[in-house]
């Protein structure tokens, strides 16, 4: 259904070229959650970005790669015909819980997402002019208000009514899912949902996209690095390290048997009740303006050999994984 | 800044490796992104002919004498081949008179400008690092300047002083002082909350070197853009303040002033005024265009 | 004393007796604390600044004459530098570093550096003069009636009272002071704007609007816009004070009979009252500006309406 293909994004700045994603493929089937684990800053929100072309241009650049949707090239639609799957086809549900406009209350933000879904090419004109129209603003409001109540959000009228601001994390990532999801997509980019929550209210919040889930049938795209999350949540995980896939599996086959040393380190490093101190991973992300030739991962790993520096690895099969390592050539 | 200390950073060396960072790589990155701007290139450029033309005056200007020398039989001619601009009120050929006109308005700017950094650092220094009454007393008068615009205060003080060209300057400098104080003063005060200067202390350092090891880096950034910006308006208030008659007296060959006796003869004899307003025009432009690329230079914005 | 009220008054010619004279009527013998009582005294209860030197009548009465030409003049700069900056510092923003972009900086930036009395001259001899079709100086043209006195504010009023002619009037002798004055706030703003909405470009509520599939068009200027625009307007506040201290240059160029000529006027003449009275005005009126401007913010961010509640 989604496919990424090879994709490379580039960031230019007054610093340099960042080459922050260097050829990365995915792909996810209907009705399929997989998760995409990675540390902060390895990129996964840039690729998300991509899926929906809302990174911002002129710093970013799509330097390669192909993005098919349900057999449409995303890379090369027009603005128009983007407009029509954001947020219809594909949705995006963010991290930050910033993602709401600070100065418009939610029910304005609301209405606002659900005039433009039902009529995506609306002009300046029309849209002020429907601002008009008492019985669709009448309309629109209770489709709002039902949404809302869709996510299990207390006394939905006064939420329409309030500021982003005066509402706490779980209402506002509830609404932001709400949003997502009120347009029917198929396919969800759940930028790690519930990180900026505290734990109890972020299960809440996944059991809440679990069972949404469920009932719509959605593909979702599960980014995090919270590994356990991954684990409980998905069916296949893509592993990722600065810019690179180093490795995808089904999710069990992932947790109990990694391949790749990054992977491996990964799962090492999750607090255990029992067994051994958690390991961490020594060193730190590299910088993108110059990234580690070959596999990027080739500084920080205990097994890297001389070939790791020089080529990019290519993907092998083992074991139902996919892993991209020289160790297993 | 950057970023790559471990976070144990102790305050010595946090200090130390900002006194490097700034002297090496960021010097480097400065002048990448100054020259990738265009606009200020072309401000670079200007100024670079304008000093040129200013230090060789005499040399260039077609009829240098024509700085004070009135030839009363050539009044009034409008430009032709012999005069590029024309002549003014006392038959001066105006090109030359603008000519020798921008030595005066450049260094007349740039001491303007000394003038404030002399006040303004100083005071800025003292009023930070000593604080209580000192600088409680230096900020009010630094407000009341604030308040009120630098045209108008500049005019008062150059009416109260008895207007000259000597006394708009200094009319002038008093009225940016306070921006080079307040610059050094927050960046006095970031030290001192920082815990610089006990962990410089505790190393056995003087005041005066922490005054300049510490602070100087930091604080010369936002004060060589604030400059390149004030150059700019510094002239202009100038030759405001020549044009209404209160800078420099005729027949000193300012621009402004050259402006304003040329104005009772608009609009019959209209290159007099233009030309000299032409020549702050383009002057003023370069200096900001300067300031400009030096500002996205040296504190770049988000990208 | 070189500044001294009233030998200026009287002149070069005046004999030291009258000068002394003089001083005493006017209350300048008493020692600066009395005098400064004195002043406090006719200010609040009678409402009086003292008399103008040069004038000799009560300087306030001077300066509220004087001073409606200024505001009529600022306002309309303001207005337009408002209505032109914020569209093209949108504009510039969305063509990012394109040809553009360059082109309105460059245009803004040359909007700050052209001494004011040169743009006077350069408009009027080229639209004035040479193309005939504004007035040079001055508030009115010959011939055009002036309409009755309700504000002072002659556009108002002409409109009020239905005059026609005094309005187009009006208006047209307004156009070339207002543009001269309006450039250099108005390439501030403009700059102000593109940085606040470049800035607003990369808050994360614009990746989530853009990912709902909201269209550029709403989502500039619905969403961002807000957010973008109330620095801009408290800064716009401070010019619009500035401005009215500042259109010396633009008032002498046109003639414009405002508080600004009056208080170069004396200036130039050492007339005390006059100057204390001009930076009264200018002073109150900052106060109000900065209290509709607070107002302002409250409707446009909501989160300020409620640190007021609390």
């Amino acid at each position: 259904m989604l496919r990424v293909e090879n994709l490379n994004v580039n960031f230019n700045t007054f610093d340099g070229q960042a080459r922050v994603i260097d050829g990365v493929s995915l792909h996810v089937q209907e009705k399929e959650t997989v998760g995409l684990v990675g540390e902060t800053g390895c990129g996964k929100s840039v690729v998300m970005k991509v899926i929906l072309r809302i990174l911002p241009i002129p710093p970013g650049e799509v330097a390669g790669g192909k993005v098919t949707f349900e057999g449409k090239d995303i890379l090369h639609s027009s603005e128009d015909e983007l407009r029509t799957i954001r947020g219809r086809s594909i949705s995006m549900i963010p991290q930050n819980l910033t993602s709401l406009n600070p100065t418009l209350t939610v029910g304005e933000q609301l209405t606002d997402t659900l005039v433009t879904r039902a009529n995506p090419d609306l002009s300046l004109v029309q849209y002020y002019r429907s601002r008009s129209d008492k019985e669709l603003c009448r309309e629109l409001r209770e489709k709002a208000v039902q949404i809302l109540r869709d996510v299990a959000l207390p006394s939905p009228e006064r939420v329409m009514k309030s500021y982003p601001f005066e509402l706490s994390g779980g209402m506002k990532q509830r609404i932001m899912i709400a949003m997502a999801l009120s347009g029917n997509p198929s396919l969800v980019l759940a930028d790690e949902p519930g990180t900026a929550l505290d734990v109890t209210t972020q299960n809440v919040i996944l059991e809440l996209l679990k069972t949404k889930t469920r009932e719509k049938g959605l593909s979702v795209i599960y980014v995090t690095h919270n590994l356990a999350v991954a684990a409980e949540n998905t069916q296949r995980t893509y592993v990722m390290y600065a810019g690179q896939i180093v490795e995808v599996a089904g999710s069990n086959s992932m947790f109990s048997d990694p391949k790749h040393p990054y992977s491996i380190g990964l799962i090492e490093s999750i607090p255990k009740l029992t067994g051994s101190d958690p390991q961490g991973i020594p060193g730190r992300i590299p910088s993108y303006y110059q990234p580690p030739s070959g596999c990027r991962f080739w500084p920080r790993c205990e097994h890297a050999l001389p070939i790791c520096k020089k080529e990019k690895p290519d993907s092998v099969k083992i074991d139902g994984h996919i892993v991209n390592c020289h160790l297993f050539d | 800044m950057r970023s790559n200390l471990s976070p144990s950073g102790m305050k010595r060396v946090k200090a130390i490796s900002r006194l490097d960072g700034f002297y090496g790589e960021e010097i480097r990155r400065m002048m990448y992104r100054f020259r990738r701007n265009k606009l200020s290139l072309l401000g670079l450029a200007w100024f670079v002919v304008l000093t040129f033309v200013a230090v060789f005056a005499y040399q260039l200007a077609p009829y240098p004498e024509d700085a004070s020398t009135p030839h009363f039989y050539e009044m009034f001619k409008p430009p032709s081949l012999e005069h590029l601009l024309g002549t003014d009120e006392a038959g001066r050929d105006v090109l030359s008179r603008i000519i020798i006109g921008s030595q005066i308005s450049v260094s007349t700017g740039l001491l303007v400008l000394l003038l404030a950094v002399t006040i303004g650092v100083p005071a800025g220094l003292a009023s930070g690092y000593v604080g209580g009454a000192l600088d409680a007393f230096v900020m009010r008068v630094a407000d009341v300047i604030f308040s009120i615009p630098p045209l108008v205060l500049a005019l008062c003080v150059t009416v109260v002083l008895t207007p000259s060209l000597e006394h708009s300057m200094i009319a002038i400098a008093f009225a940016h002082w306070p921006w080079y104080a307040r610059i050094v003063r927050g960046e006095v005060l970031h030290v001192k909350e920082e815990g610089y200067v006990e962990a410089a202390r505790s190393l056995g350092a003087s005041t005066p070197y922490i005054a300049f090891m510490e602070i100087l880096p930091n604080v010369l950034t936002p004060i060589i853009v604030r400059m390149s910006l004030d150059l700019g308006y510094a002239i202009l208030i100038l030759a405001a303040l020549g044009f209404l008659g209160l800078g420099a007296r005729p027949p000193t060959p300012e621009w402004g002033t050259i402006a304003g006796v040329g104005r009772v003869h608009l609009p019959s004899r209209w290159w007099i005024t233009t030309f000299s307003g032409l020549a702050i025009f383009i002057t003023v432009l370069a200096s900001n265009l300067l300031g400009d690329g030096l500002r996205d230079a040296l504190e770049p914005q988000v990208e | 004393m070189p500044g001294d009220p009233a030998a200026a008054a009287l002149g070069e010619e005046a004999k030291p007796e009258q000068i002394a004279k003089l001083r005493k009527e006017m209350g300048l013998d008493q020692p600066i604390f009395v005098q400064y009582f004195i002043f406090l005294g006719n200010l609040l209860f009678k409402g009086e600044l003292g008399l103008s030197s040069l004038t000799y009548r009560d300087a306030l009465k001077d300066v509220s004459q004087y001073f409606a030409p200024t505001f009529e003049l600022v306002t309309a700069s303001m207005a337009l530098a408002l209505l032109a900056g914020i569209p093209l510092g949108i504009l510039a923003s969305q063509r990012r570093d394109k040809w553009l972009d360059h082109f309105i900086r460059l245009f803004t930036i040359s909007g700050v550096s052209m001494p004011r009395f040169w743009t006077a001259v350069l408009l009027q001899l080229v639209v004035a003069y040479g193309l005939g079709m504004l007035p040079v100086t001055g508030r009115l043209e010959r011939g055009v009636p002036v309409p009755t006195h309700i504000t002072g504010l002659f556009i108002v009023d002409s409109l009020i009272t239905g005059n026609f002619t005094a309005f187009v009037g009006s208006v047209r002798s307004l156009i070339l002071p207002a543009i001269t004055l309006a450039l250099s706030p108005m390439a501030a703003i403009c700059r102000y704007v593109r940085g606040s909405m470049l800035d607003e470009s990369t808050k994360d509520y614009v990746f989530f609007a853009r990912a709902n599939g909201i269209s550029s068009k709403l989502l500039t200027y619905r969403h961002m816009l807000r957010n973008a625009i109330s620095p801009v307007l408290t800064q716009s506040s401070l010019t619009f004070a500035y401005l009215l201290g500042n259109a010396f240059e633009v008032e002498v160029m046109f003639s414009w009979p405002g508080q600004a000529s009056y208080a170069q006027l004396a200036a130039v003449t050492k007339d005390v009252n006059a100057i204390v009275a001009v930076t009264l005005i200018i002073g109150i009126f900052y106060l109000v500006i900065n209290l509709f401007v607070d107002l302002g913010y409250g409707y446009l961010d909501p989160r300020a309406r409620v640190a007021e509640k609390a």
